[in-house]
């Protein structure tokens, strides 16, 4: 299964990614390297991902503090668990899959109505230099992104906004297509609503 | 109307809502923490170490003074543990431990049982007896099994309040230590040596039959010699 995300990270205005998150695969020898316990190798085939990864955690979670802490705790899981991991072509997917799991775990231990109350107002979600109706837009739509549940938060992120197959996004997310597919419809009316609403202010 | 609401449904069974993808991935992400990756760096490398001097197989291993340095003092710590909890699997050891467990739960359902059932020893000059008249016969023979039911309770004089070492004070003819005593009446003292073991025994809810007569103020019954 290969991962294809979308190639188009370095577009997005406000995001901190770097040039490295262009698609593509980590040197075989690199993997192999970081396979073997080198750090240094790890850490490059993790730059290599972590566009993504932080984008996916980063929406998820919203708090950057929060989204830093759940990266590094699954960058180190995933330090520990490269050694018997075998299936060179799914990195990106089972990295996915980690920083997912990661980010499940930490939404569990979080009071959960506080977070909501903490994510009514996303910090950056009206900001920048974007048209004032834009901006608002974006706030609608991040507050109607962070009222879903995470599981399909997730869903409605990993396929629309990274692009991923459903076949990918249903194992990053260890549920069944169909799965996914349900968990799709309702995170897309809902989403759809609040951009319906941005798009009449 | 919205321009969205007027389009039809673009996601087909396993399609992708491109508007609204395009929506959610404009939305931003924060950048890392100014020290990220160092502190990811230091964790990692915090983690390579145990690694690096985890000991080498058979076929790997090259005879060096690092590896043999390693060797000795990894394994000794893992070949301690097992045999520390083999240790702990001797049936003496537990049987031991079981035995000893055993005699202190023994021991304290016994204490506690013993306070339990055993009122009369925890209230201390609780009720008074009656005063011996020609009505309710003397003292000296009262039913022990079948008591009257209007008769007041007789509080074994167990712990005196005012009596810090033993002997109640300012209570003639109670020389005795307290442990020892009935109270056949308030401040009248008599020998009793079913009490002596008040706490492991059934405290007898009357008073054994005075040794002394109405009246009388010395004991017929000599203190025991210790206590």
């Amino acid at each position: 299964m290969r991962l294809t995300p979308r190639d188009r990270h370095e577009e997005a205005p406000v995001t901190a990614v770097t040039s490295s998150s262009r698609a593509g695969e980590v040197a075989t020898e690199v993997v192999l390297s970081a396979r073997a316990g080198d750090a240094a190798a790890f850490t490059a085939v993790v730059r290599h991902y972590h566009p993504r990864l932080r984008a996916l955690a980063s929406r998820l979670l919203w708090d950057r503090m929060a989204v830093d802490d759940v990266l590094q705790n699954a960058y180190v899981k995933a330090f520990l668990a490269l050694a018997d991991f075998r299936d060179d072509a799914a990195l990106g997917t089972w990295l996915y899959q980690i920083t997912y799991r990661a980010c499940v775990d930490y939404h569990r231990r979080e009071d959960r109505y506080r977070r909501l109350n903490r994510w009514r107002e996303p910090a950056g979600a009206g900001r920048g230099a974007d048209p004032a109706d834009a901006a608002t837009a974006r706030a609608d739509l991040a507050r109607a992104l962070m009222a879903l549940p995470l599981d399909q938060r997730a869903a409605v992120l990993l396929v629309d906004a990274e692009g991923l197959d459903y076949q990918t996004a249903a194992s990053i997310l260890g549920v069944a297509p169909k799965t996914l597919s349900s968990r799709l419809s309702r995170a897309r009316a809902a989403l759809r609503a609040a951009l319906t609403e941005g798009d009449i202010r | 109307m919205s321009n969205y609401e007027q389009q039809p449904d673009q996601t087909e069974v396993y399609g992708r809502d491109e508007r609204l993808g395009d929506a959610l991935f404009r939305l931003p992400v924060s950048e890392d923490g100014a020290h990220f990756w160092a502190e990811l760096s230091a964790r990692l490398a915090e983690l390579q170490e145990p690694r690096s001097s985890m000991p080498l197989s058979q076929e790997d291993s090259v005879p060096s003074p690092s590896v043999s340095r390693s060797v000795s003092i990894e394994p000794a710590s893992l070949e301690e543990h097992p045999r520390r909890r083999a240790r702990w699997r001797n049936p003496t050891m537990i049987g031991a431990a079981a035995a000893l467990t055993a005699v202190v739960a023994v021991a304290g359902a016994v204490g506690t049982a013993g306070d339990a059932r055993d009122p009369v020893v925890r209230d201390v000059k609780v009720g008074t007896q009656p005063t011996p008249t020609p009505e309710t016969g003397p003292l000296l023979t009262p039913n022990p099994t079948t008591p009257p039911a209007s008769a007041p309770r007789t509080t074994v004089q167990r712990r005196y309040p005012d009596c810090p070492e033993g002997e109640p004070q300012g209570s003639e003819p109670c020389t005795f230590p307290c442990y020892q005593l009935g109270m056949a009446a308030p401040g009248r003292c008599v020998y009793d040596p079913t009490l002596i073991n008040a706490t492991t025994t059934t405290t007898p809810q009357y008073p054994a039959p005075p040794t002394t007569a109405p009246g009388s103020s010395s004991p017929a019954v000599p203190p025991p010699a210790a206590n």
